[in-house]
């Protein structure tokens, strides 16, 4: 499916209303377009509604069906880069190796925090960018 | 000696950070009883809003608060958050609303960005 947008583009899959507010805010300063998403099938239809190319995702594996999206959207931009969001108590062995970082639930959801989860975000965006312009230039 | 830690003020504590509130300055429009108005956001979290606004509106009333989400695609915003909430506590600072539920919806075309 082709990209409509330019932009660093990301799905941010979660049901904190205040989180997700103020990542993509924090997103937005840094020139990627965060898109939210309080269940898979919203997420699914925001991606078609739009003909969202997704250069991430940052997904929260406890949720039904969320190891699945992340694999579809990596299927989609092998490129793409999913953060998992971990509680102490849950890991997610079934979508681990797909996952580029972690943020620590609910450490990493603190207002002071959101900073540090924008800038890493933007590191694995625009570093797979980067690679997908050199192995296109490479060709 | 000092006391155990209680388990319900773990609880407490655990419950707080789940509605953590995060400082969010967003234009946001209003319908309250049939009326629009324009305000701004202090803060958000999942369980509330503060807004600003140029006057003190009534308590224990539902409110729509629309608020343009950060994200661009083809250079224009194309979603809005919705807020169904009701007001709580209001003064000269700005009114607080609990949210009773929130969804994302399609931004029409011809929106333009609330005013600042």
């Amino acid at each position: 499916m082709p990209s409509r947008n330019t932009q660093l583009t990301i799905l941010l899959l979660d049901s904190d209303l205040g989180f997700m507010l103020a990542l993509s805010h924090a997103l937005s300063e840094r020139h990627i377009s965060a898109f939210p998403a309080a269940s898979v099938e919203e997420g699914e239809r925001l991606v078609s509604q739009f003909q969202l190319r997704l250069d991430g995702a940052v997904i929260n594996c406890g949720w039904p069906g969320a190891c699945e999206f992340s694999e579809a959207v990596k299927q989609q931009n092998p490129g793409a880069q999913i953060v998992g969001m971990a509680t102490e108590r849950h890991r997610c062995r079934q979508c681990a190796s797909l996952l580029a970082a972690t943020f620590q639930d609910p450490e990493d959801r603190d207002p002071e925090r959101i900073g540090h989860c924008a800038d890493t975000i933007q590191t694995l965006l625009k570093g797979s960018r980067r690679r997908a312009h050199r192995a296109g230039n490479n060709r | 000696m000092s006391p155990a830690p209680s388990l319900k003020l773990s609880k407490v504590a655990y419950e707080r950070r789940h509605h953590q509130r995060f400082p969010i300055t967003a234009q946001a429009q209003y319908i309250l009883a049939g009326t629009r108005g324009q305000g701004v956001t202090t803060d958000i979290s999942s369980g509330g809003v503060f807004l600003k606004t140029d006057r003190i509106l009534p308590i224990n009333r539902q409110i729509q608060l629309l608020v343009d989400w950060p994200a661009l695609l083809d250079q224009r915003c194309p979603l809005r958050l919705v807020i169904t909430g009701k007001t709580l506590r209001s003064d000269a600072a700005g009114t607080a609303v609990g949210i009773i539920r929130y969804d994302f919806r399609i931004r029409p075309k011809r929106a333009t960005p609330f005013a600042a």
